[in-house]
């Protein structure tokens, strides 16, 4: 079952070794006739890389591109003589320059040396936004963007990765350590309840809802647009914000072929579990399951001390392999990639594969028509990762007794009656059992664009995405339970959709008035098709349903209910006068099958303006003030992430009754009126650039109202019906980011560059429809406080004596009094002996004793129950950021990336689980073992004492205070330490840049938090975040890599 | 420029058809308007009634009727919603003070009735009909019997506007405007005599009886001896042996001693958690001892008895666990506790709301209190003598003991079929047995609360007094 994988892998190193022998040098070298030659500098010495020189005659208007490599050098080796040419080096980071007037003779060899100035920080990058770009130094709206070489810090698997904490403002969480698994990306907050938090993201111009099989490497730049007016184009699914990728292309006169491979090795950190010797205490106290010897027997397998952890994982080993091509000349551009990379997951039996293939071109036909195609491919394969198994299976590993056996002597697995939490052998298990998803993804997308007049030009765009999907299970009936049965279960589903794009831009300027202007319009289509079915099988020598003996007819469907199209027009005018007065304004109007038949359109608009003011007379004084601009903007954003169907009265099928499949009421009513969730979004922001732009400083303050709040109003229960979709309740979200760039020291080839940022969010519910709280097991999300908070019992403490168990009737702690011998005496009072009325908390109707918790009793009934539940905290951190440095000195260069959130609860509810104390409960965490009540008097006891069967006497899955925990961190996710090599000791290989690396992910943490990581997943329902049910761990990594071009 | 042209028709045309583009319908959902059109039609949506009624009866059936009685006592490990029931702690949050899902069930009905009327006629219209009135007789007589007071929706819901908030209606509206008059509906309508999964007229003889029975305006025991009388000529046979009575629960589930049983199936239904609870593997719910005291001195060897005999769960010290009662009616016991375990989960047991022998010692209670004592103890009898159990003396004529003897026998004939606390309530009995046991001593506390999420979504409901 795993070979498909294998071949691929050898497949993988027989083209890394192909690659590497190849003298790639020969077949890209060329003839030289005459030859021009230079080195870029900084203007303290240092080499540059990454220029692109631009020659050009502007005679005959030959033109030609090259870049610098590691040392500076750039060589053009074949220009025609003549003349004059002019030389154009541009730079992120750095003021365009131009040389002109050289004549070129022949054979004759001309060297340049060109000195670059560090632009006024990014201020003339230019910056993708909606079907347009525009130039940083103009923008009105709150951007921010990373470039390449942030991106590849963290030797990424994926595009989330290769953010996270570079962007204030933007909270990226994984969900887990699984090789594969996706992560949450939040810009600015949660600003709807339950129709999508995800932003929208745009790939080269092509609408995605997710990205996770892009290939980082791919991928030149990410802008995200995080305030309203910038993302307002996108109109009714711009309001959790847009994110913006460019993937690489080639530039003229480019020609390489792009080698890189990296090695990694992952250890899980191991949690400290009870031993042999503290599970036989626990035991003692609490009985034994099962056919099983005594603990106070010498039997020999109270010998053992399994640490399953150390078992179960294993160092882990990713390769990560990319070829590719990057050849551009006058007319043409190509990018072409192709990656590998193989992960394992340090959980033994896991895997993850996956191939992309990336090639984008770009062909001038002629001095009107450009046509191009940006195609993806992808094919990714997980093996044995669910998170329907994690939580369970790592479960076991920390409770499970040290002492239960798991092989046999002839070495194979043995089958244990130790069956805490139903697992009898979690190895055995996973070597058994077989779960694979695999996930074939492609997109297509073309565009053409036409220049009509001078200024003026069209672009058509067409895109289609599809996305297969194929997940097979098979367990085998040891797994999960020992009475389980075979089962097979079998899931495919092709999404697709497709996009139509057709617009013009206008870019016009008239002396120190400058206009651009968009207009068009666009439809769009989704479907997902969906299969799903489920056997048991007669035996486990055929995994498939050929061996099936029954269908799961519950779990067994065909589902085609996500078709869904939008049809919108859109438009935007800018105007800028002098670069100094900025105006801008777009609208967009979308028409989505969702919405119901009495709201089919929206209106989306928006304006910002911006004012330079450091260009204004009265600051040209203030000399140290390089660049400065206020800028402002407000708009109404939509989300149309609901239901498809929430208009239309619906009947459900599979309400099966003695063989019949029924046909019953849906419990939702019909909502004619549905439609998109509006938030209306203001902000106001200052960039400023001081010190010839050594140091920048972005600051932006925004609040999002949410209102027409996508919410399920209940209906009165009477009706048989739960509720019906209505756009009714209000939500606000506000929040400051403050970004710093700087480089504080480049001087005799030294440089240090680092960026900080730091972002508020607090959000509020202002109204909810019906005014009824949302409440779940564990969250509440109720006017007046933050959305999905967590909600559950305090426990003060554990009552020392029986005794303790007494107030007066307004709730004050009397204090018990015994004499020598330990017989109660009476009840003190402030020291005063207290005779009124004794008071007693009960619990569900039994009275909590000496070595009971001490639950707080918040309405003053004496009596605990649903009523005294009360808000314990927030899974949304209100302060994060991340802070990145880079220091490079000749060829070495030093980097690493912290990131941090605070103010910040997650509910443990793993470990609060595990600290049940119950019969047959597994072996609690070592802390609540250390902690248990010891007797009477025992006043410092957190946990309940060893003979309390129940420790949460409520017996509620709702969260109590001592597990809704401080989640606040700091991450040092990444060092890195890399090496170019000088390019004349590559040159004697062919070989014109080459870099070796090595570098750890996930290095240090810092938090008080006891499960195993306090970033915890807040994908999923936005209502419920934050529940640590334990995912696959992450581990440290340590990786080593090369990249070379040829 | 050519292209550009090209590309502008495409705009033209694309605008043109935006209305039709923006309409997705889906071909795996069925629309109301598209449904309620054919006899199949009629089918389906009375076996959505059905399958309505396994989910409002899955868990709630046995809180209502159980355990609430003597019959259970919890462990030292219950789940706080059973330790609420058994204890008489109910509190809006109890799990069965919710009527939503029984209210469901009562919608999907109203829908069955307002439409199958207009389908062009076909040979099972009667039945189906009738089916979906016995029905939702059932449901409000459930109502009615937890929360007293109850709001009247007799039609279907398809608008906002319609399902503004509705307030309570009187017990007597309920019975006389629904269960009544359901009731006779269904009776002329039906054309089946006995079906075992299904309302047929013997389902609704039952009922009818239930229904006269119970405590209120319209009780009426002549009438409900009557339909019991009527149900006996449809040829219902009391099981004569041991094994066929375990059949009744165990499997096939298809004796001629049941007159209407909830059909279960696990492919299609999933476990019956309700039954399930029974299982003893937690165990959740045990046997109360002083139920087996009595039943064994009442009847020596009785095997419809609970089984006592020990878990394979060893104790550490041992007199911490002194439950070893368990009710095997609906599953084996098993000494592998996973395996008890499983069949809680996985058990897809029918439950029966009504059986011959249920019914014939609820007509031996009408006779005791149409005073006719003889014929209320060869009813007795006639059980004691099918079970191959000693009979009653004919000698006793005091109508209380003869009650006693009625409701003892009930208690044991009945045990776990969700019948107890009824018994209780209908012969005015409840405090008098519950005081003792759980300190009940309200009769406010007879009705069940009426569960918060009912209450905050309208806020005409009020919460029933002594909540």
């Amino acid at each position: 079952m795993k070979n498909d994988q294998s071949g691929l892998r050898a497949f993988m190193y027989c083209l890394i070794f192909l690659t590497f022998i190849l003298p790639a040098s020969h077949l890209f070298s060329q003839e030289t006739t005459s030859l021009v030659k230079g080195i870029v500098q900084t203007d303290n010495d240092a080499p540059l890389t990454g220029v692109s020189v631009f020659i050009r005659n502007t005679k005959n208007n030959f033109t030609a591109g090259a870049s610098t490599d590691s040392s500076g050098i750039f060589t053009f080796s074949r220009v025609p003589s003549g003349g004059p040419y002019s030389f154009t080096f541009s730079a992120v980071g750095y003021e365009t320059q131009t040389l002109a007037g050289y004549n070129i003779k022949n054979d004759i060899t001309l060297s340049l040396v060109v000195k670059m100035k560090a632009s006024a920080a990014t201020l003339d990058q230019v910056v993708v936004i909606g079907y347009g770009t525009s130039k940083r130094r103009n923008v009105t709206g709150a951007v921010v963007s990373v470039n390449e070489r942030e991106i590849s810090q963290r030797s990424p698997t994926n595009a989330f990765e290769a953010i996270q904490g570079q962007m204030a403002g933007v909270q990226i969480t994984t969900s887990s350590g699984a090789p594969g698994d996706n992560a949450a990306l939040r810009i600015r907050g949660v600003s709807t309840f339950d129709a999508g938090a995800n932003p929208l993201y745009i790939v080269d111009g092509q609408p995605f809802d997710n990205i996770d099989n892009l290939n980082p490497n791919d991928i030149n730049s990410i802008e995200v647009l995080k305030d309203g007016s910038s993302a307002a184009i996108y109109g009714s699914k711009s309001a959790n914000g847009v994110v913006i990728i460019t993937t690489k292309s080639a530039r003229k006169g480019e020609s390489k072929v792009n080698v890189s491979y990296l090695r990694s090795y992952t250890k899980a950190r191991i949690m400290p579990v009870a031993t042999t010797n503290d599970r036989l205490k626990f035991e003692k106290f609490h009985g034994i399951i099962g056919d099983r010897a005594d603990v106070d027997t010498f039997n020999q397998q109270f010998y053992n001390n399994n640490n399953f952890q150390e078992l179960m994982y294993r160092t882990a080993v990713r390769d990560q392999f990319n070829i590719g091509v990057i050849a551009g000349s006058d007319k043409t551009k190509i990018y072409w990639n192709t990656g590998f990379l193989n992960q394992q997951g340090v959980i033994r039996t896991t895997e993850f594969m996956r191939i992309n293939s990336r090639l984008n071109v770009d062909h001038i036909i002629n001095s009107r028509i450009t046509m191009g195609v940006r195609t993806g491919l992808s094919y990714d394969v997980q093996q044995n990762i669910d998170q329907r198994f994690e939580a369970d299976l790592i479960g076991v590993l920390l409770t499970k007794a040290p002492f239960s056996t798991i092989y046999d002597i002839d070495g194979s697995f043995l089958i244990n009656n130790d069956s805490y939490r139903g697992r009898e052998n979690p190895l055995m298990e996973y070597s058994l059992m077989d779960v694979k998803k695999r996930n074939i993804r492609g997109n297509l997308f073309n565009y053409l664009e036409v220049k009509i007049l001078k200024d003026l030009k069209y672009r058509a765009n067409l895109g289609v995405d599809f996305n297969y999907e194929r997940n097979t299970e098979f367990f085998p009936g040891f797994v999960r339970s020992g009475s389980e049965r075979i089962q097979s279960n079998f899931y495919s589903s092709l999404g697709w959709n497709w996009i139509h794009e057709s617009f013009f831009n206008y870019d016009k300027t008239f002396g120190d008035h400058e206009i651009s202007a968009v207009a068009g319009f666009s439809a769009q289509k989704w479907g997902q098709p969906e299969e799903r079915i489920s056997g048991l099988l007669a035996n486990t020598l055929v995994p498939t349903l050929n061996n099936a003996t029954e269908i799961l007819i519950t779990n067994t469907n065909t589902l085609n209910e996500d078709n869904h199209s939008l049809a919108s027009v859109f438009g935007r005018l800018s105007y800028n006068y002098k670069n100094k007065y900025l105006l801008s304004g777009t609208i967009r109007r979308d028409g989505s099958s969702r919405f119901g038949p009495e709201n089919k359109w929206g209106n989306f608009p928006s304006i910002s303006g911006g004012w330079r003011f450091s260009d204004e007379p009265f600051m040209q004084k203030i000399r140290f003030i390089h660049d400065a601009k206020l800028r402002a903007g407000f708009a109404v954003t939509g989300n149309e992430r609901i239901g498809n169907q929430d208009y239309a009265v619906q009947l459900t099928t599979g309400n099966f009754y003695n063989g019949i499949n029924g046909v019953g009421l849906s419990s939702r009513l019909a909502n004619a009126a549905i439609k998109w969730e509006e938030t209306k979004q203001s902000n106001i922001g200052l960039d400023l650039s001081v010190l010839k732009g050594k140091l920048t400083f972005n600051v932006d303050y925004y609040i999002k109202n949410t209102v027409d709040l996508l919410a399920n109003q209940p209906l009165d229960a009477a009706t048989g019906l739960r509720d019906i979709r209505v756009n009714l309740g209000n939500l606000r979200n506000r929040g400051f980011e403050f970004a710093v760039q700087a480089t504080p020291y480049n001087r005799r080839g030294l440089t240090w560059r680092t960026n900080f940022n730091f972002s508020t969010n607090t959000n509020e519910v202002s109204r909810l429809a019906s005014g009824v709280p949302i409440v779940t097991s564990s969250h509440i999300t109720k006017e007046g406080s933050s959305l999905g908070s967590f909600y559950g019992y305090t426990i003060l403490g554990v009552f020392a004596y029986d005794q303790s168990n007494a107030f007066t009737p307004d709730a004050r702690q009397l204090t018990p009094t015994f004499d020598p011998a330990g017989t109660f005496i009476n009840y003190t009072l402030d020291g005063k002996v207290y005779s009124g009325e004794v008071k007693k908390i009960t619990v569900v109707g039994q009275t909590p004793k000496g070595g009971d918790f001490y639950w707080k009793d918040n309405n003053g009934d004496f009596r605990i129950d649903e009523l005294d539940r009360e808000i314990l905290g927030n899974p949304y951190p209100k302060y994060f950021g991340g802070f990145r440095n880079e220091i490079s000195y000749k060829n070495f260069s030093f980097s690493f990336l912290f990131d941090y959130q605070f103010d910040v609860k997650v509910y443990n509810t793993f470990m609060q689980e595990l600290s049940q104390l119950r019969q047959n409960a597994p072996t609690p965490p070592k802390y609540v073992l250390d902690h248990l009540w010891k007797g009477p008097g025992d006043t410092d006891a957190r946990f309940p004492g060893g003979s309390r069967r129940i420790q949460n006497q409520l017996g509620t899955n709702a969260p109590t205070s001592y597990w809704v925990e401080d989640a606040d961190f700091i991450k040092l996710r990444n060092i890195k330490l890399s090496y170019n090599l000088p390019v004349n000791v590559g040159k004697r290989f062919g070989v014109t840049e080459m870099s070796v690396y090595g570098s750890v992910n996930n290095a240090l943490v810092w938090t008080s938090y006891r499960g195993f990581d306090p970033e915890v997943n807040v994908a999923g329902s936005v209502l419920s975040a934050g529940v640590d049910n334990a995912r696959y761990p992450r581990g440290r990594e340590f990786i080593f890599g090369i990249n070379v071009n040829f | 420029m050519k292209t550009l042209k090209y590309f502008l028709a495409i705009t033209i045309v694309s605008f043109c058809s935006c209305k039709k583009f923006l309409e997705t319908p889906q071909t795996s959902q069925l629309v109301l308007s598209a449904f309620w059109k054919s006899a199949s039609d009629a089918e389906l949506g009375v076996a959505g009634i059905y399958d309505a009624a396994q989910v409002a009866f899955e868990e709630d059936y046995w809180a209502w009727g159980e355990l609430r009685s003597d019959n259970f006592v919890n462990n030292e490990r219950p789940s706080a919603n059973n330790q609420q029931i058994i204890t008489n702690q109910l509190t809006s949050s109890t799990a069965g003070a919710d009527w939503s899902d029984l209210y469901k069930a009562i919608a999907t009905a109203n829908t069955a009735i307002r439409n199958i009327p207009a389908i062009p006629d076909f040979p099972r219209k009667n039945q189906l009909m009738a089916e979906a009135l016995a029905l939702r007789a059932l449901f409000y007589f459930y109502a009615v019997r937890v929360w007293g007071d109850v709001p009247k929706i007799t039609e279907p819901i398809e608008r906002l506007d319609e399902a503004s908030n509705i307030s309570r209606s009187a017990v007597t509206d309920i019975y006389k405007e629904i269960i009544l008059s359901d009731l006779a509906k269904a009776e002329t309508l039906m054309p089946t005599a006995r079906s075992i999964n299904n309302m047929s007229s013997g389902g609704i003889l039952a009922l009818k009886a239930h229904v006269y029975m119970w405590p209120g305006t319209h009780q009426n025991y002549a009438t409900a001896r009557d339909a019991i009388t009527k149900l006996e000529g449809l040829g219902y046979r009391l099981e004569t042996t041991p094994a066929a009575w375990l059949n009744i629960f165990r499997g096939p589930e298809n004796s001629n001693e049941i007159v209407f049983a909830l059909a279960w199936n696990f492919i299609q239904d999933g476990g019956n958690s309700g039954i399930g609870r029974f299982s003893p593997a937690e165990p959740n719910l045990v046997p109360s001892e002083a139920l087996d005291q009595k039943w064994k001195a009442a009847i020596p060897g009785d095997f419809r008895n609970v089984e006592s005999g020990a878990f394979d769960i060893k104790i550490v010290p041992g007199v911490e666990f002194p439950y070893t009662r368990v009710l095997t009616k609906y599953s084996p016991r098993f000494l592998d506790r996973n395996l008890q375990s499983s069949w809680g989960a996985n058990n897809d047991r029918d439950i029966i709301f009504y059986r011959l022998s249920g019914l014939l010692l609820l007509k031996a209670e009408a006779e005791n209190y149409l005073n006719n004592p003889s014929g209320a103890i060869g009813l007795i009898n006639r059980i004691r003598a099918a079970r191959g159990l000693p009979l009653v003396g004919t000698s006793i004529t005091d109508k209380t003991l003869i009650r006693n003897l009625i409701l003892n026998e009930r208690q044991f004939e009945l045990m776990g079929e969700g019948h107890r606390f009824w018994d209780l309530v209908r012969n005015n009995v409840v405090l008098e047995v519950m005081r003792p046991i759980n300190g009940m001593n309200d009769q406010k506390k007879i009705l069940w609360p009426i569960a918060q999420n009912v209450l905050n979504r309208n806020a005409k409901i009020k919460q029933n007094d002594g909540y």
